[in-house]
């Protein structure tokens, strides 16, 4: 692999900048035997909360000829199964990769105590805020889109523990780069954008969602477009946040779009699903492409885009 | 569902497929791969529980109705 695809985004050194988004990979240990982990700068972990969860009625996964939709309902073992067994199982077996722990909760206090109490664990580098989840104590609204909670949120996390933190963000947020600003204000190392898009598929037969939950995230190639601008606009307004780019990658192409947007790294999802080795078809890709066009350093790529005037 | 995985050891009868289609209509995985990443993505462990894994994937109706099943 050629160094080119070296990235190092808030002190951690990542082989290349292509990851495997959270829901894709589990905790490492599913996907082991299914493909060569090694191959990835490094996968965002399943979600994590203080308690297990089961998620919600199947189906939970449906696909459609623009993507994929999901209702899994945050289903995981819950904070100490994950800090008994996932994460030794990580620290034994993953090497090169670095690994960001998706922490998930319904009130503030659910995400510092994950944070907190798998901060001194080995096995992983730093966390992944999924701030999308309603806020139980404020009626549902998603703690992306109500700043105050937010930034609470965020500061109370970072107090928490001093490994890089990014937020996950909404697609649907009315200013995302406000939203990205609070964070970073509140002590984010970096923002993810985004996580999936309400949607509702029918099943016309039955007349009833086909999803047992009813709605759904929604992800797939038409959420690329929307990663880019989105990245480009944090990236321009906020110079220098590390942005972990999400949506519809499926090739080195696609992926080559979030960089140049402002990208520091990349996340594959639905792409992920459909074939297992995606990801790693993407490092060799981007690795081919840097040499045909003699690029020594991606740094030389990243928010490279030229605006029409 | 026409026709459901099994958890039962597989036998000369056994009529589970060695693959299966999966998140996109092109997309054929072996039946290993695609419940590994259905659990990477719900968090079950297929390997006791098959029969949610058939409703999660869908697969009966699948299968059948691409005549995928021998």
């Amino acid at each position: 692999m050629t160094e080119a695809l070296r990235t190092t985004v808030a002190g951690l050194e990542f082989a290349n900048p292509v990851l495997l988004a959270s829901g894709t990979a589990g905790y490492g240990r599913e996907l082991a035997g299914v493909i060569n982990l090694e191959c990835v700068g490094g996968f965002v972990t399943k979600a994590v909360s203080p308690e297990p969860r089961h998620g919600n009625a199947a189906p939970r996964v449906w696909d459609f000829d623009g993507g994929m939709i999901n209702a899994v309902g945050l289903a995981n073992p819950g904070l100490d199964a994950v800090r008994a067994e996932a994460l030794p199982w990580l620290a034994a077996h993953v090497k090169s990769p670095r690994v960001l722990v998706n922490v998930v909760g319904r009130t503030i206090e659910d995400f510092t105590r994950v944070v907190a109490g798998l901060d001194a664990s080995p096995g992983f580098h730093a966390f992944e805020l999924n701030v999308s989840c309603p806020n139980t104590r404020k009626g549902g609204l998603e703690f992306g889109a109500d700043p105050d909670a937010l930034r609470a949120l965020v500061s109370d996390a970072r107090a928490a523990t001093s490994k890089p933190l990014f937020v996950k963000l909404s697609p649907t947020l009315p200013d995302v780069v406000s939203t990205a600003g609070v964070a970073m204000g509140a002590g984010a190392t970096g923002v993810t954008l985004f996580n999936t898009m309400p949607g509702l598929v029918v099943d016309t037969g039955l007349r009833r969602p086909a999803l047992g939950f009813g709605s759904g995230g929604v992800s797939g190639p038409a959420l690329l477009p929307v990663a880019a601008l989105a990245t480009y606009r944090v990236t321009q307004a906020l110079r220098g946040i590390p942005v972990i780019g999400t949506g519809g990658v499926r090739s080195a192409n696609d992926a080559l779009q979030l960089i140049i947007a402002g990208a520091s790294l990349v996340a594959l999802g639905t792409a992920s699903m459909a074939d297992p080795h995606a990801a790693e078809t993407v490092v060799r890709d981007l690795s081919r492409w840097c040499e045909s066009h003699g690029i020594t350093t991606l740094a030389d790529l990243r928010g490279s885009l030229e605006w029409p005037s | 569902m026409s026709e459901r995985l099994s958890s039962q050891p597989r036998a000369t009868t056994d009529r589970r497929p060695s693959s299966i289609v999966f998140l996109g209509h092109a997309h054929r995985l072996r039946r290993r791969t695609a419940l590994a990443l259905l659990s990477s993505l719900t968090a079950c462990d297929y390997d006791t529980d098959i029969d949610n894994a058939t409703v999660e994937l869908n697969v009966g109706d699948k299968l059948a109705a691409q005549g995928a099943i021998p």
